[in-house]
């Protein structure tokens, strides 16, 4: 591609359903709950995306998706979306912590 | 109060006829919204401060419409169809970032009469009337809302991040037609564009903002050079983090080619240079 070399390159057709993945992740709050639980259950929903990307996918590895160039908004959003997942699923760990230690 | 005729002349008061009354250009990173404790709250208090100022600015022009200049984050415009200009068409305006969610007045006909003038004078805008708008317009539009906006709201969705984009050129002269719409029809408006400065979001550079690029570009457009950030590629653009000025060059062509920017605040956070400037 000649903007290969570019910040923000041209997506690359051949990842469309990557990023449909993410962008289906990211603007469908249930699905999103649903892979923090289990990823799996999510990635074999999506045959055209291979084995690569999923493994990728499912270890949060952002800097691997973007040697992948993948398109860097989806990863930042990704990303973010994820740590703040976690920290509602710590949050309510503490939470429920809590409440059994005070009975 | 003045405004800028599409030949670049100031003009005086113009409450009785149509023209783009003024054009803001502003930062919309959601740092500014969500506060994180990495951010210097003395700055960021000191942005909030100059957002309220120019929100307020707005409601007093008392403008027919708003034109709002942002973009989309690969939210409503996936790669199944990216157009490169789209102007919101729908009424009420939403916009949402994290739970934050905002609702304004839009205006279907101001809106579709300009669609009608932008298709008169040599462009192709798309058109939606249903989508709920993210970060880059709730940023400014927040502290409209809180200032007690009433006029309606136009959001203009420029493509900035998906390659191939509108050259920046191109994004100023449909700054040029909107004006000329607004001149044409006798409708007074006022633009409002948020992007930039210089970032790297979801990158390697992410850390490091080009900052010797935003004060050169603020240079520029403080002396009224224009044509040199209007002249720039899309890989220089890329290049020094700038690829979101596409959406200042609309305020710039509105107001004029001998216009000369005033600068109400710069801020350089580490991540991003923030700033708000005047056309």
């Amino acid at each position: 591609m000649p903007d290969e070399h570019l910040m923000y390159p041209r997506p690359q057709p051949g990842d469309f359903y990557v990023h449909r993945l993410l962008h289906d992740m990211q603007e469908d709050e249930d699905l999103f709950v649903e892979f923090l639980g289990d990823s799996d259950a999510v990635l074999s929903r999506y045959p055209e995306v291979d084995d690569e990307a999923k493994q990728l996918i499912a270890t949060h590895d952002y800097a691997g998706l973007q040697r992948r160039g993948l398109h860097p908004i989806m990863i930042v959003q990704f990303q973010r979306h994820i740590e703040w997942g976690m920290r509602m699923t710590a949050s309510r760990a503490s939470a429920t912590s809590v409440t059994d230690a005070t009975g | 109060m003045t405004t800028v005729t599409t030949d670049g002349v100031r003009t005086a008061d113009i409450s009785h006829k149509g023209g783009v009354a003024f054009g803001y250009c502003v930062s919309h990173a959601p740092q500014i919204f969500t506060q994180p404790k990495e951010e210097d709250p003395a700055e960021l208090a000191r942005m909030h401060d100059g957002y309220r100022s120019v929100a307020r600015s707005v409601k007093e022009h008392n403008v027919d419409a708003l034109i709002i200049v942002a973009l989309d984050h690969l939210h409503n415009h996936f790669l199944n169809l990216v157009p490169q200009f789209t102007i919101f068409t729908g009424n009420p305006v939403v916009a949402q970032f994290n739970r934050r969610r905002i609702e304004l007045n839009g205006s279907p006909e101001l809106a579709n009469g300009l669609m009608d003038g932008l298709l008169d004078r040599g462009f192709d805008p798309a058109f939606s009337q249903n989508e709920v708008l993210d970060h880059s317009f709730l940023v400014p539009l927040n502290y409209m809302v809180e200032e007690g906006l009433e006029a309606p709201v136009i959001p203009l969705i420029i493509n900035a991040y998906v390659p191939p984009q509108p050259s920046i050129r191109r994004c100023h002269d449909l700054g040029r037609a909107i004006a000329s719409w607004a001149e044409a029809s006798g409708k007074r408006v006022g633009i409002v564009s948020t992007g930039g400065m210089s970032h790297f979001p979801g990158t390697d550079r992410f850390s490091e903002p080009d900052v010797e690029a935003d004060h050169r570009v603020l240079g520029w457009l403080e002396s009224g050079d224009t044509e040199k950030l209007v002249s720039m590629s899309a890989a220089d653009l890329d290049a020094i983090g700038m690829v979101e000025l596409r959406t200042w060059a609309v305020s710039l062509g509105a107001r004029g080619d001998r216009v000369q920017a005033e600068r109400h605040s710069y801020w350089d956070s580490g991540h991003c240079g923030y700033a708000v400037i005047e056309f």
